[in-house]
C-alpha cells in the first residue's frame, strides 16, 4: 500500500464518504460499521439521523391475488369462494432515487414460503418488520400460522397458529368474509427492544362484541388468551368499546405511538370511529374519539398515522347537497394532530381541497383514493389517486406536502396490487432468529 | 481528446471557459462541458468566472480526467436534446441505444484507474459538484467493498482499525445477521 492510498481515502470528507455509504446494500453497510470508528460514527449518524431518508425508504405492496386478467386483457374478480390463484409477490417503490434500495423486493429469500402456499397476503408492518398471513392450507383459519419478516436482514420467522379456530358460521358465509372477522396487528419497537408482538383480535359474526383476544411473544415463543382478562376489564370498566362495531384492516390506517397500536375502530350505530389503543399484551390502553365528530361525511375517508412521534388523522370535509339533498358532496379533507397525548387534543393541523389535491372539484367518490401514510418525519401526506380504477387506468402514487402545498406523483401503478404499506429499514436482527 | 488546448485561442469565440488546476494549468472547455458541474455552473451565473476558474483542490492530471468525463457527457446531453425530431421513433431509439452503450463502454473504461485515482476522482467530483461522476465512482468503490468482512475491507483500503475489541464484538453482535 502505498501512501497516497491511504490519505486518499482518509481525506474523503464525509459527504463524499456518505455517497458511498448510501450505495450499499443492508449487508454491506452493517458490514462497514466495524471497519473503524469514524465509519461507524457516520453509519450510525445516518440511520439516526432523522433528516436522512433512513426513515422513510419507500413503498412495498403485493400483487393482489384478488384480482385477474382474462384471455381478453380485461381485470376480471377471482370469486372469493375460489382460492388465491398464485403466491402474491412483493413489489417496492423506491424513494431514495439512485441509491440502491436496501431490501429484495421479489421476496426470493422467501420464496419457498411463498410457494409453498396458494396464498399469501401482507397483513401487518411495524417499524421494519412485516406481517404475513394467514397461510391458507386448511379450513380453520389461522392453522398455518403466520411469517414475520424482516426484508432488509431477509430473516422470517413461522409464529405457529394461535389455535383459534371461529366456530363455522351458521350461515354460507364465504371464507372472504369469515377471515374479516380476525384482525392481527404486529407491534415492534426496536429502540425497546428486539422482540415483537402480535396481537389478534376475533369478532363474532355479527360484530357484537370481541370475542377473543390472544396475543404471541417472541420472546417467549408462545400464544397467550387474554379472553378472559378482557372481558374482566371491560366489566371493570364499564364503558366497553367493543360494541356493535369493527375493528379496521390495519393497511387501512393504524400506528405505533407512545409504544401502543392503535387502530380504527368503527361503531355501527352511531356511523363514527374511535382510536384504540392496545399494548403487547393486548390491554386496552385508551379509546380516543375521532377529532371531528358531528362532521364525518364518510367512513370510508377516515385514516390514522403516525409522524413526528404524534398520532395524525385524515377526516374528509364536505357538505350536502342542495339540490339533491340526501347527497354529500365531499369536498376536501382534514388533517388532525393528537399534540396533547394525554389529554387528548386534537389540533386541525391542515385542510386541503380536491381542486388542490387531485386537480378535480367534482364530488369525489371516497373510493376514488386512499391514504397510504404519513411521512415519519415530515409534513408529507401519500395518497394513491385511483379515480380511473373503475376505467381500469393505471393510478398514480402521490405525495402531498402540507408545508408548501405541493402535490407530486411519485409513480403509477398497476392495477393489480394489493395495499400498500410504508417501509422504514430495519438492521435489527429478529430476535426468533438468535434465542440467546 | 484529453484537455482542449490551452493555447487554442481560435476557439474562444464560443462560450469557452478557463479552468485553472492547483498546479496552475489551464484548461479551455466549451460552456456546455463546464456546466455539468454545479459548482462550476453556478460561478458562471454570478458572472465571476472572467479570468478563469481556479480549482485549488484539483491537480491538472486528476481535473483533464474530469474534463476528459465532462465532454463525453456534455455531447451525449446536447444529443439527447437535438435529435429526437430529426429521426423517425424507430431509427431514433437504435440511435439513442447504440450512443447509450458508447457511453456505457466509455464509462466502464473511465474506471480503469488506480485507487488513488479514483479516491481522487471521488473527491474532485465531490467538490466540483459534477453528479454523474460522482455517481460513477462511488458506485465502483461500493462494489468493490460488496460481500467483503471488515477485515477484507480494511485492507483494500488502508483503514486502520481503531475499534477496541469490545466495541467490535458490540457493533458485531448488532446486527449478527449481516456476518454470516
Amino acid at each position: 500500500m502505498d501512501g497516497s492510498e491511504c490519505s486518499a481515502m482518509a481525506r474523503l470528507p464525509d459527504d463524499a464518504l456518505m455517497e458511498i455509504h448510501s450505495r450499499h446494500n443492508a449487508k454491506s453497510l452493517c458490514r462497514s460499521k466495524c471497519v473503524s470508528r469514524p465509519w461507524h460514527n457516520l453509519i450510525a449518524d445516518r440511520l439516526r439521523c432523522k433528516n436522512l431518508p433512513r426513515t422513510l425508504q419507500g413503498f412495498l405492496y403485493f400483487d393482489s391475488g384478488n384480482w385477474d386478467v382474462n384471455d381478453n386483457g380485461d381485470l376480471v374478480i377471482i370469486s372469493s369462494s375460489k382460492k388465491l390463484p398464485r403466491p402474491n409477490y412483493g413489489h417496492f417503490i423506491n424513494m431514495l432515487g439512485e441509491s440502491v434500495p436496501f431490501l429484495n423486493s421479489s421476496f426470493t429469500f422467501m420464496k419457498e414460503q411463498l410457494d409453498d402456499v396458494e396464498g399469501i397476503r401482507l397483513l401487518d408492518s411495524c417499524n421494519g418488520l412485516l406481517l404475513f398471513g394467514p397461510r391458507w392450507g386448511s379450513d380453520s383459519y389461522d392453522s398455518e400460522g403466520y411469517i414475520v419478516c424482516n426484508p432488509v436482514t431477509e430473516q422470517w420467522v413461522a409464529v405457529p397458529s394461535s389455535g383459534l379456530t371461529p366456530p363455522p358460521p351458521e350461515e354460507s358465509v364465504d371464507k372472504e368474509d369469515s377471515v374479516n372477522d380476525v384482525r392481527t396487528f404486529l407491534l415492534f419497537d426496536p429502540s425497546v427492544s428486539s422482540h415483537f408482538y402480535l396481537v389478534q383480535f376475533w369478532q363474532d359474526e355479527y360484530r357484537e362484541n370481541v370475542e377473543g383476544v390472544r396475543t404471541y411473544s417472541s420472546e417467549s415463543g408462545l400464544w397467550s388468551d387474554r379472553s378472559s382478562e378482557w372481558r374482566q376489564r371491560e366489566n371493570e370498566d364499564g364503558g366497553r368499546w367493543t360494541y356493535y362495531g369493527v375493528i379496521g384492516s390495519p393497511l387501512r390506517g393504524r400506528a405505533f405511538v407512545n409504544g401502543m397500536l392503535h387502530f380504527l375502530f368503527y361503531r355501527f350505530a352511531q356511523d363514527e370511529f374511535d382510536i384504540i389503543a392496545v399494548d403487547g399484551q393486548g390491554k386496552t390502553c385508551k379509546v380516543i374519539s375521532w377529532p371531528n365528530k358531528y362532521q364525518l361525511f364518510h367512513n370510508n375517508a377516515c385514516f390514522i398515522g403516525q409522524s413526528q412521534g404524534s398520532l395524525h388523522c385524515i377526516s374528509v370535509l364536505g357538505k350536502q347537497k342542495v339540490e339533491c339533498n340526501d347527497d354529500l358532496q365531499l369536498t376536501g379533507l382534514s388533517i388532525w394532530v393528537l399534540e396533547d397525548y394525554d389529554t387528548e387534543e386534537w389540533v386541525l393541523k391542515h385542510s386541503v381541497s380536491f381542486l388542490q389535491l387531485f386537480g378535480t372539484k367534482i364530488c369525489l367518490s371516497p373510493f376514488a383514493y386512499v391514504a397510504v401514510a404519513f411521512h415519519p418525519d415530515r409534513n408529507l401526506v401519500f395518497f394513491v389517486d385511483q379515480r380511473d380504477l373503475i376505467s381500469f387506468e393505471e393510478s398514480r402514487l402521490i405525495s402531498y406536502n402540507m408545508d408548501s402545498r405541493e402535490v407530486c406523483v411519485l409513480c403509477t401503478l398497476g392495477q393489480v396490487r394489493s395495499r400498500m404499506t410504508l417501509y422504514v429499514p430495519c438492521f435489527e436482527s429478529l430476535a426468533l432468529g438468535y434465542k440467546h | 481528446m484529453a484537455s482542449a488546448g490551452s493555447g487554442d485561442e481560435k476557439a474562444a469565440a464560443a462560450a469557452m471557459i478557463t479552468l485553472i488546476s492547483s498546479d496552475n494549468e489551464k484548461f479551455e472547455v466549451t460552456e456546455a462541458t463546464a456546466t455539468l458541474s454545479q459548482t462550476i455552473r453556478h460561478m458562471i451565473e454570478d458572472g465571476c468566472t472572467d479570468g478563469g476558474v481556479p480549482l485549488p483542490n484539483v491537480t491538472s492530471k486528476i481535473l483533464a480526467r474530469v474534463i476528459e468525463y465532462c465532454k463525453k457527457h456534455a455531447t451525449a446531453a446536447a444529443g439527447e436534446e437535438g435529435s429526437s425530431s430529426s429521426f423517425s421513433d424507430a431509427a431514433f431509439l437504435e440511435v439513442d441505444r447504440a450512443f447509450l452503450e458508447e457511453l456505457e463502454e466509455f464509462d466502464d473504461a473511465f474506471l480503469e484507474v488506480d485507487r488513488a485515482t479514483l479516491f481522487d476522482l471521488i473527491l474532485a467530483a465531490n467538490y466540483l459538484d459534477i453528479k454523474g461522476l460522482l455517481n460513477l465512482t462511488c458506485q465502483k468503490v461500493a462494489d468493490s467493498v460488496k460481500g467483503k468482512t471488515p477485515e477484507q475491507i480494511r485492507e483494500m483500503y488502508n483503514i486502520v482499525n481503531d475499534l477496541t475489541p469490545e466495541e467490535e464484538a458490540e457493533i458485531r453482535r448488532e446486527t449478527q445477521w449481516a456476518f454470516e
